[in-house]
């Protein structure tokens, strides 16, 4: 039988750090990451999904948004996910293809954009907490806050921000779709930054919402839906930590889905960081996924042997 | 019982027209209108694959790539084309997902990424001529040759332009993806901006170049690919005339594709305007197509289906 996966990889590993910006440098990122990949496919014959995130890169789409505002509107936040989506699964699905040939693997990808429906009533929206976009200063703040209802938050000597919501993901509108296309054997990219946030009305129309949805547990929602046997995050550490950066410090191999939310409560798990990785991995295994892995790019393909990262199961 | 494949090209201008600030607001509004006209061939009982221009789109996300160039990188065009996949994909999919539900069809309606392998000796890419972006002054421009190789060229005093090549589109790279989601009941966006273009290299890896692809001979190939039994394009008049404009004007309902060779021969559709619509038309059909309409997106929208438009069909 087939197993189906579901693999986050992080914004950052489509961008290795600040000096490296270039579209040939992001693209490069993404040949390394899809290196990985193809490691893993090449081991067992998956039905894979590959989603990820866009911090980076929504980051500039709104920065050059902003400087072009003189010339042009500001792009709604998402037609900037929206837009990312488009850049990255790209990239992704190009270099996918490429490592397939290289290796003479018979696999094809695809992407397809993807929207998340949210909940208009989610709490989140009464408290936008996530930031966005560039610092300014209380006047500029001032003109969004009256002009466009955006809300801004004051970071201690670094000026104003815009926040917006990050309400939880509840349904992934193109899942049959995602479906269809594994079924044939495709390697399907989706929920890139964690999904077009939308909301629905009674009537089931649909309108985009001024909000993220965290890519981890979009990611999550789409593994649940589709009833995978398992689900990676990539990240930047090869295992998951308790003690994170103290002297105690200690790696994971495997832990218990109770251990995990034990850890969870004991406060080990930076907001943020790694946190909503692991209330992902938790979400997934409560909805009857039967195993979760995190670990970084490199070492993919020996954690699906069982050789590596972070294994928590049931 | 498989539906028939209907493939129907909508230009960048069908989101934001003429005049427009290509606000928001307003390309929701243009897109809730072009969804309404889509719906209605969802609603005939076809599979419906709809490739997009991207024209007015990717040339505000090249101002934003040049006006941010001093902080951020900017993007090159292979990228910022597949920006407007993105974007311009998710609003005409959730505003037909709208129409469709709102006239109780739940299907589905999906977007795909989708690249168009060019050939790298194609002579476009010897002689760029599509122009892309904003004006640049002098001073930037000759920086912009200098550092990146740009090629451009001034627009009687306006300023300089970037050119790039409009090479011809070989290879629909996604085919089988695309194939597959209208065979399987979901309405399907691809190919916008003409497709992503990119080239093989020696070792037959695809890589992005800076090029355009006519939208409307890219529709020509994707809809003979898949098989459509229709293929419709949309321009400014509801019918194709003969003797155009001429005191023996007549409006054509129907014409065999060695007729519309013939007429296309005599110059009966002028270049820039109907001839290019033809030219599609006839290398749909000579690629295997059946049937091509050819009318307004009002008409279309809001006629018989029955009779609108002019059909051009095998002979």
């Amino acid at each position: 039988m087939t197993r189906t996966v579901v693999i986050a990889i992080g914004g950052n590993s489509l961008i290795s750090d600040n000096d490296h910006t270039q579209v040939s440098d992001q693209y490069l990122a993404a040949v390394e990451t899809c290196g990985h990949i193809a490691t893993m496919l090449a081991a067992e014959e998956l039905r894979l999904v590959v989603t990820h995130g866009n911090g980076p890169q929504v980051g500039f789409i709104l920065r050059r948004s902003e400087l072009a505002a003189p010339e042009l509107h500001m792009v709604p936040l998402d037609s900037c996910v929206a837009d990312t989506q488009g850049a990255l699964g790209y990239h992704l699905q190009c270099a996918l293809h490429n490592e397939f040939k290289r290796r003479g693997m018979g696999r094809v990808a695809a992407t397809v954009v993807t929207q998340v429906l949210v909940d208009a009533k989610d709490p989140a929206f009464l408290q936008p907490n996530k930031p966005i976009g560039s610092f300014m200063n209380e006047a500029q703040a001032q003109v969004h806050r009256e002009k466009d209802g955006w809300a801004l938050v004051e970071d201690a000597g670094r000026g104003w921000r815009r926040v917006v919501a990050s309400p939880a993901p509840k349904q992934v509108l193109e899942l049959p779709v995602v479906k269809t296309l594994l079924d044939a054997g495709v390697v399907v990219i989706a929920c890139g930054g964690g999904g077009i946030a939308v909301v629905e009305d009674e009537a089931g129309q649909i309108s985009g919402a001024s909000a993220v949805i965290d890519k981890d547990l979009a990611s999550s929602l789409l593994a649940q839906q589709l009833g995978a046997d398992l689900l990676v995050i990539s990240t930047a550490v090869e295992k998951v930590c308790l003690d994170f950066g103290k002297p105690t410090q200690r790696s994971l191999d495997r832990i218990t889905l109770a251990e995990a939310k034990q850890y969870i409560a004991e406060g080990h798990f930076k907001p943020g960081s790694m946190l909503p990785k692991i209330q992902a991995v938790v979400d997934f295994l409560e909805q009857g996924g039967k195993a979760a892995i995190v670990t970084d790019p490199a070492h993919l393909g020996a954690a699906l042997a069982g050789l590596g990262g972070t294994h928590i199961v049931p | 019982m498989t539906r028939k494949i209907a493939l129907l090209a909508i230009g960048g201008n069908a989101l934001l027209k003429e005049k427009e600030r290509g606000l928001q607001e307003e390309q929701q509004e243009n897109a809730r209108e072009t969804a309404e006209m889509l719906a209605r061939v969802v609603a005939e009982g076809y599979a419906l694959c709809v490739v997009h221009g991207n024209g007015p789109q990717v040339g505000n996300i090249l101002i934003q790539q040049e006006a941010g160039s001093g902080q951020i990188p900017p993007y090159t065009l292979d990228v910022c084309g597949a920006m407007t996949q993105g974007s311009m994909g998710y609003l005409l999919e959730r505003m037909l997902i709208n129409r469709l539900r709102f006239l109780g069809l739940d299907t589905p309606v999906t977007t795909v990424l989708t690249e168009v392998v060019v050939d790298r000796s194609d002579k476009g890419f010897q002689e760029p001529t599509k122009p892309v972006g904003p004006f640049y002054p002098e001073f930037r421009a000759l920086e912009l040759m200098r550092t990146k190789g740009w090629k451009m060229k001034e627009d009687s005093g306006r300023g300089w332009r970037k050119v790039v090549p409009s090479p011809k589109p070989l290879e629909i790279v996604q085919l089988d993806a695309i194939k597959l989601l209208l065979q399987s009941g979901s309405s399907v966006i691809a190919g916008g901006g003409g497709g992503i273009p990119v080239i093989r290299d020696a070792s037959q890896f695809l890589v992005g170049v800076e090029a355009v692809i006519d939208k409307d001979r890219l529709s020509a190939l994707l809809a003979a690919q898949l098989g459509a039994e229709l293929f419709i394009i949309l321009t400014g008049v509801a019918k194709v005339a003969i003797d155009f404009g001429k005191p023996s004007q007549r409006w054509v309902d129907r014409l065999g594709a060695s007729e519309a060779r013939k007429y296309l021969a005599e110059g009966q559709f002028p270049p820039g305007s109907m001839g290019p619509k033809i030219e599609s038309a006839l290398a749909y059909l000579e690629g295997g197509g059946q049937e091509v309409l050819i009318t307004t997106a009002e008409a279309l929208a809001t006629e018989d289906p029955a009779t609108v438009g002019t059909r051009i069909v095998r002979d």
